[in-house]
C-alpha cells in the first residue's frame, strides 16, 4: 500500500523521501480535454489517477458571500471564459477590479485584461485607507474551504490560498506603473496601499487557519525571465517586512507556507527562506538555477517544481521532455524536499505525448531511492 | 550650476521630481538645448547598461522613462522643429494576435522613442498581416513583435511568411521580444533578432540603423 497524496507531500516537505515523487499538474483546459480523450476518460480526477497526478497539496479559500449577485455583465464574461460565477475569481468583482475578455488565440478558454484599477486615481494615502474591503464575515464566504477540508483533509494537505496579497493585488488595484511609481516616489502612498492588503491578508489566513488548514499558500509573481521587476533593495524595503508578518501567523501555529512567484527571483530566494517559506514554485526552469537553489536551501525548503512549459513542452520532443525530467530526477529528487509536474499552465501548444511522457518518466523512475537509467 | 554631467547623472539616480528644475536651470545658464538632450540621453543609456548587470530592474528602467519624459516636457519646446523628430529610424511595434501584454512593448517603446526613433504602436492583439500593411504604410525600417506567451510566439514567423510571400523580406528587419523569448526562435520563425530585454533590442535596432545608414 503507497502512501496517500497527503503523507507523501508532508514527507517530501519534511526532508525525507516518500514512496516516490509527489506529482502536481497545471494543464489547461484544452490540454485536459485532449488527454482525457486519448484516454477515454470522463473526469479530471480520473485522469490525474491515471496519470499517477497525485496533487498533494490543495488550495481552498473565500468565495463571495452566499447571496453575491454577480452583474449581468460579469455573468456574461464567465460564461464565455468558462468560469464558474461564485468562485475565487469572482474576489476580482468585489474589489471593483474590472477585466474585459482578451484574445483567444486557438484555446478554448478565452484570456483577459485588467481594464480598470479602481485606486489608480487615488493621490492621497487617506483615500486608500477609508477604502472598504470585502467583508469576510459575511455569510458563505467559507463555505467551499470548509467543505473541502472536510471531505479531503485526511488525504490531502490543505492550504489556504490567499492568493494575490501585496504585490500582485496592489497592481491589481492601483495599476503596475502607478505602484512602482509610488515605490520610486511616494512612500506614504505604498506603505498605505501595503498595509491595507498586509492587514485584510493576515485575517484571511487566521480564518482558514482556524478553519483547519494545514498552511497558507501566497501566490505573487516577483519577475519575468530575465530579472526581477523591482531591485531586492525596494523589495526588501517594502516587501520582506510584511511578508514575515503575514508568514508568522501560519509559522507560530507550526503551519506551512507555499510561496509561488514567476519568473528569476533569485536574489530574494534567500529572504524568502529566512522569512520562513516552506515550499518554493516554480524556480522557474528557463532562468533559474534549480541545483544552486537545492544546494543553497535544499534541506530547508522544497523545490516544487516542473518541465519547462515554455520551451520544453510546447517545442521539445517526447525524448527532450524524458531527458529535462531525468535530468531534474537525478539532482532534485534525492533527499525529499521535491514536487514536480509541470512548471507551469501546459497550454493549448503542447502536445499531450510530451505531458504523458512527463508523468510516465516520473511514474517509472521516480519511486525512491531514485535509481536512473545510465 | 546645473553641468552636463549633473543631467545625466539625474536620469541615473532617477530624479522624477527634480529633473524638469534641473533642465531649467541648464537652459537658463545658457547650455545648449542640444547639449542638455544629449546627456540626458547618455543618462539613460546608462540606465541601460545597469539594466543589463542586473543592477537596476523593470521598475527602474519604468522610472528612468518617466524621469525622460518629465525632462522632455521642458527640454522638449526649446529643441528646433529637426531635433524633435525621430531620425534614428521607424519602427512598427505591437503585442501579437492572440497576446494582450503590452508592458515589455511599453519599455521597449519609452526606450526606442528617448533613443531617437519614430514608434507606430498598434496594440495588442494585432494579426500578422497588420504589421506588414503598417510597416509599408509608414516606411518603417523595422517591424517589432512582442510576445509574452509561447503559444503566440510561432506567429512572429507568419509576420516573416507575409513579407516573403510579398516580395518585401529584405525591406525590414523582424525583431521578437518577449520575457519567454529566446535565440531560438530565430531560426524557427526565420526573424532577425529575438531578445527577452527591451534595451538590448533597442541596442540591436540601433546597430541595425547604423549598418543601413552606412549602406546609403
Amino acid at each position: 500500500m503507497g502512501m496517500t497524496p497527503r503523507e507523501r507531500l508532508l514527507t517530501a516537505l519534511a526532508h525525507k523521501e516518500p514512496d516516490r515523487v509527489p506529482l502536481t499538474a497545471k494543464l489547461w483546459a484544452d490540454t485536459r480535454l485532449k488527454l482525457r480523450k486519448h484516454y477515454g476518460l470522463k473526469t479530471d480526477e480520473e485522469l490525474f489517477d491515471k496519470m499517477g497526478i497525485d496533487n498533494g497539496a490543495i488550495n481552498v479559500g473565500s468565495l463571495p458571500p452566499r447571496d453575491w449577485k454577480p452583474t449581468p455583465e460579469y455573468a456574461e464574461f464567465c460564461n464565455t471564459i468558462g468560469y464558474e460565477v461564485r468562485s475565487q475569481y469572482a474576489t476580482y468583482e468585489e474589489w471593483g477590479i474590472e477585466r474585459k475578455l482578451g484574445a483567444k488565440g486557438q484555446s478554448v478558454v478565452q484570456q483577459f485584461f485588467f481594464s480598470h484599477h479602481p485606486w489608480e486615481s487615488f493621490t492621497e494615502p487617506s483615500q486608500v485607507e477609508e477604502m472598504k474591503l470585502p467583508n469576510l464575515n459575511a455569510p458563505g464566504r467559507f463555505d467551499d474551504a470548509e467543505k473541502t477540508i472536510e471531505e479531503k483533509k485526511e488525504v490531502h494537505v490543505i492550504m489556504g490560498g490567499l492568493g494575490h496579497v501585496l504585490w500582485t493585488r496592489g497592481w491589481e488595484l492601483r495599476g503596475m506603473l502607478k505602484l512602482m511609481k509610488d515605490l520610486h516616489t511616494d512612500p506614504e502612498m505604498a506603505d498605505a496601499i501595503l498595509d491595507k492588503l498586509l492587514a485584510y491578508s493576515c485575517d484571511v489566513a487566521d480564518r482558514l487557519l482556524d478553519l483547519g488548514c494545514d498552511g497558507i499558500a501566497v501566490s505573487e509573481d516577483w519577475g519575468n525571465n530575465y530579472s526581477m521587476f523591482i531591485s531586492p533593495t525596494l523589495w526588501r524595503k517594502y516587501f520582506k517586512p510584511k511578508y514575515k508578518k503575514l508568514f508568522d501567523r501560519a509559522k507560530r501555529r507550526g503551519k506551512l507556507v507555499f510561496f509561488h512567484s514567476d519568473g528569476n527571483i533569485t536574489p530574494i530566494v534567500g529572504d524568502l527562506v529566512e522569512i520562513g517559506i516552506d515550499s518554493l514554485n516554480p524556480v522557474q526552469p528557463e532562468c533559474m538555477d534549480q541545483i544552486e537553489v537545492k544546494q543553497k536551501y535544499g534541506d530547508k525548503i522544497t523545490i516544487d517544481t516542473g518541465v519547462s512549459n515554455q520551451k520544453t513542452l510546447p517545442f521539445g520532443t517526447p525524448e527532450d521532455v524524458r531527458n529535462e525530467t531525468l535530468y531534474a530526477l537525478r539532482y532534485l529528487a534525492p533527499g525529499g524536499g521535491f514536487v514536480y509536474g509541470t512548471s507551469h499552465y501546459a497550454m493549448y501548444d503542447v502536445p499531450i505525448e510530451n505531458v504523458i511522457t512527463l508523468y510516465e518518466t516520473c511514474m517509472k523512475y521516480g519511486k525512491y531511492p531514485i535509481r536512473l537509467p545510465e | 550650476m546645473v553641468d552636463a554631467n549633473d543631467l545625466r547623472q539625474a536620469i541615473v539616480d532617477l530624479k522624477y521630481r527634480e529633473i524638469g528644475g534641473m533642465v531649467k536651470a541648464a537652459l537658463e545658464a545658457g547650455t545648449s538645448p542640444l547639449d542638455i538632450l544629449d546627456s540626458l540621453k547618455k543618462g539613460l543609456n546608462a540606465v541601460g547598461e545597469l539594466y543589463h548587470k542586473r543592477e537596476y530592474f523593470l521598475s527602474e528602467l519604468y522610472m528612468a522613462g518617466e524621469t525622460m519624459q518629465a525632462a522632455m516636457e521642458v527640454l522638449m519646446p526649446t529643441l528646433s522643429r529637426e531635433t524633435q523628430t525621430g531620425d534614428e529610424g521607424t519602427v512598427v511595434i505591437g503585442s501579437i494576435q492572440g497576446d494582450i501584454h503590452d508592458f515589455g512593448k511599453a519599455i521597449a517603446k519609452t526606450f526606442l522613442t528617448a533613443s531617437g526613433f519614430t514608434v507606430h504602436d498598434l496594440g495588442v492583439d494585432v494579426p500578422p498581416a497588420k504589421f506588414v500593411e503598417e510597416a509599408l504604410k509608414v516606411n518603417a525600417d523595422i517591424i517589432g513583435v512582442s510576445a509574452l506567451l509561447s503559444s503566440t510566439q510561432p506567429s512572429s514567423g507568419d509576420v516573416v511568411k507575409i513579407l516573403k510571400e510579398r516580395g518585401i523580406r529584405d525591406k525590414f528587419k523582424v525583431i521578437l521580444g518577449g520575457t519567454a523569448v529566446t535565440e531560438w526562435a530565430i531560426k524557427e520563425f526565420g526573424l532577425d533578432a529575438a531578445v527577452n530585454d527591451a534595451t538590448e533590442g533597442v541596442r540591436i535596432m540601433k546597430r541595425w540603423m547604423e549598418e543601413k545608414r552606412g549602406w546609403e
